[in-house]
């Protein structure tokens, strides 16, 4: 009897040091992100991680929450206000990509009346997928050119997530985790970060696994044949991601064992024929890395600085999956975040990369996390949801307001001007900061340090170009290419210039910190 | 743009992006089985799957040239076949193919 009083005594104390706990937390993380105290204050990851066990413990659903389904509006009205904020006075699309999806969706374009063109680059067929191609390539058909595509489509893509978490939320726990999942995406700074880096491919492969993950749930097959095959054929690590989701989610739930093994290798060969027609290298030579250990952790945030962005919503997804995994609820997004997880804290491959993923299945568990703490203790809950979103809206508002593009106007002119040069030169991008813009608008063959088709030189042999002092010895190495090569400098290139003094360069553009230098050929009549 | 411009975007996003996902996903959900949210997340889904499958299929297989003309025909199939699905009460039937049995 006296145990039981104890054990009731020190749940009585868990109890209220959560719930006290619990508003410190969201007080802090919001004068954290007022800027009144610094974030290196204290160790949030680890007061997240306590606070979450904590939670684990003492939960137990009491109250009734309800959210009608309206609220939906709200995640939907935010998420594309946050994305179309960089582009009211802009029209420059943001991010390092732009370039190659134009580059790639107008060459498709090119390519019809065949929906996969024959003469494709093999740095297109090795990195990018028919899918989303084939999907742009139907909507040029009906107008759409390729700023409606990379820009208003984009958008459209990125808050279509908000559906996809939706349908897999309600699925898999309720509607009301659904739209607090679905507003945490809203305001999540990292998936804003996913939009700023242009990753087209894997935003929209994104909405569709959550989509399959849902029809998987709901034991709906047909469906799911057609979405996960598409998965698929638009972004290989998201698909790496579903179907493992997917074997593991089978294994453990046996239900319809003999159809999902069927719909899993239906979906398997549906995609694998995206990629006979063209793209066949595309799934040989990536495992050629893999077994190298040569792949590298993909350009985005590192798990370091997911750390303190995802502080918004961390110990309520503790709280989200502990629970769930507690009421045996076992989801194919517990093992969506268990595979991302395991990829980006133990640094797999392309880790930095699947944080994006990870952080769309924690915003789930979150949204699970919230729910929870609301029927247990809906003052507090209410008190850590408003401020904890607040102040994710606000970082993420912030950062939208401040986003802006790799290139100025004046500079994507002067690329766009490259397009008048000889029909046969190539244009010479010096660093990969330019290359893509390269590609994408200056009409012509681009050579670029470790891109595309036409660079011969290795690391090496460009490292040396960028010191070298000797034009001679630039003109030699250059000479390889036989036809007249435009050196684009731009604003934020910084390289030794003292070669191009050489006869065999001549200077076509000094203007505002951008240099075009002519190399080979006869020398064209005027710049 | 002009006004011309953007309705004819409308118009496409609605044809390609929305309509034979709608159509399909009354095939595959009842009326009452899902709300409206998730129908219209199906129905973006299902069309993003549908569009670009068939005309992949229709050009690799069987060398249909792609054209505003094939491909307007193709998706108004599309969004046709379930409408005929559901008009002569196949859906069950459609829903339970016997592979997946």
């Amino acid at each position: 009897m006296v145990e039981v009083n104890k054990l009731s005594d020190l749940m009585d104390i868990l109890s209220r040091s959560f719930s006290q706990l619990m508003v410190i937390y969201a007080v802090l993380i919001f004068l954290v992100t007022l800027g009144i105290i610094s974030k290196y204050t204290l160790h949030f990851q680890l007061f997240a991680l306590i606070l979450g066990i904590i939670g684990v413990i003492i939960i137990r659903e009491k109250e009734n929450v309800e959210f009608r389904s309206c609220w939906m509006i709200l995640p939907i009205f935010v998420a594309s206000m946050i994305r179309i904020m960089p582009y009211i006075d802009n029209n420059i699309p943001l991010g390092y990509d732009p370039g190659i999806y134009k580059y790639i969706i107008e060459k498709y374009w090119e390519g019809l009346p065949k929906i996969i063109p024959e003469d494709l680059d093999n740095w297109i067929k090795s990195g990018h997928p028919p899918g989303l191609f084939i999907l742009t390539t139907i909507l040029h058909l009906y107008g759409f050119n390729s700023f409606n595509l990379y820009v208003y489509l984009f958008i459209f893509f990125n808050v279509l997530i908000a559906l996809g978490i939706y349908v897999a939320c309600k699925e898999i726990f309720c509607k009301e985790v659904a739209i607090i999942a679905s507003f945490f995406f809203s305001v999540s700074i990292v998936q804003f970060q996913t939009f700023w880096f242009f990753y087209y491919k894997n935003v929209l492969a994104i909405f569709l696994a959550l989509l399959a993950l849902y029809l998987l749930k709901s034991r709906k097959y047909i469906p799911l044949i057609l979405i996960g095959a598409v998965v698929g054929a638009i972004h290989r690590p998201t698909f790496l991601i579903f179907i493992i989701a997917y074997l593991l989610y089978m294994i453990v739930e046996r239900n319809d064992l003999r159809q999902k093994l069927l719909c899993g290798l239906t979906i398997l060969a549906l995609a694998l024929a995206f990629y006979v027609p063209a793209h066949i290298q595309a799934i040989l030579q990536p495992l050629k890395p893999l077994i190298e250990l040569e792949i590298g952790p993909g350009t985005f945030i590192s798990f370091y600085t997911y750390q303190y962005s995802s502080l918004y919503y961390l110990p309520l997804a503790i709280i989200g999956m502990m629970i769930a995994v507690r009421r045996g609820n076992i989801n194919p997004i517990l093992f969506w975040a268990l595979i991302t997880g395991v990829i980006v804290y133990f640094k797999i491959i392309f880790f930095n990369r699947f944080i994006i993923h990870l952080d769309v299945a924690i915003i789930m568990l979150a949204g699970a996390g919230f729910y929870y703490l609301l029927r247990y203790n809906k003052k507090v809950g209410m008190i850590a949801l408003m401020l904890l979103a607040s102040s994710s809206f606000w970082s993420v508002y912030k950062g939208a307001m401040h986003a802006k593009p790799l290139i100025d106007d004046e500079e994507l002119s002067t690329i766009c001007s490259l397009k008048n040069i000889e029909e046969d030169a190539y244009v010479m991008a010096v660093t990969s900061y330019y290359s893509p813009w390269l590609l994408g608008y200056s009409g012509k063959k681009v050579i670029a340090p470790g891109l595309f088709d036409y660079n011969r030189w290795n690391y090496s042999q460009w490292r040396t170009f960028w010191r070298l002092n000797d034009g001679e010895k630039a003109a030699e190495m250059l000479s390889i290419y036989r036809k007249p090569i435009y050196i684009y400098i731009g604003k934020n290139d910084r390289i030794n210039e003292e070669k191009f003094k050489h006869k065999s360069f001549k200077k076509i553009l000094d203007k505002d910190g951008m240099k075009i230098y002519r190399f080979g050929g006869a020398q064209p009549n005027s710049s | 743009m002009n006004v011309v411009d953007a309705l004819r975007l409308v118009f496409g996003t609605i044809f390609v992006l929305f309509l034979p996902g709608f159509a399909w996903s009354y095939v595959f959900f009842n009326k009452d089985e899902i709300d409206w949210i998730e129908r219209i997340a199906l129905s973006f889904g299902l069309s993003i799957a549908l569009v670009p499958l068939t005309v992949f299929w229709l050009n690799y297989l069987f060398k249909v040239k792609i054209n505003l003309m094939n491909v307007t025909i193709t998706i108004s199939l599309l969004i046709l076949i379930p409408l005929l699905i559901i008009k002569f009460n196949l859906k069950q039937r459609f829903r339970e193919l016997k592979w997946l049995r």
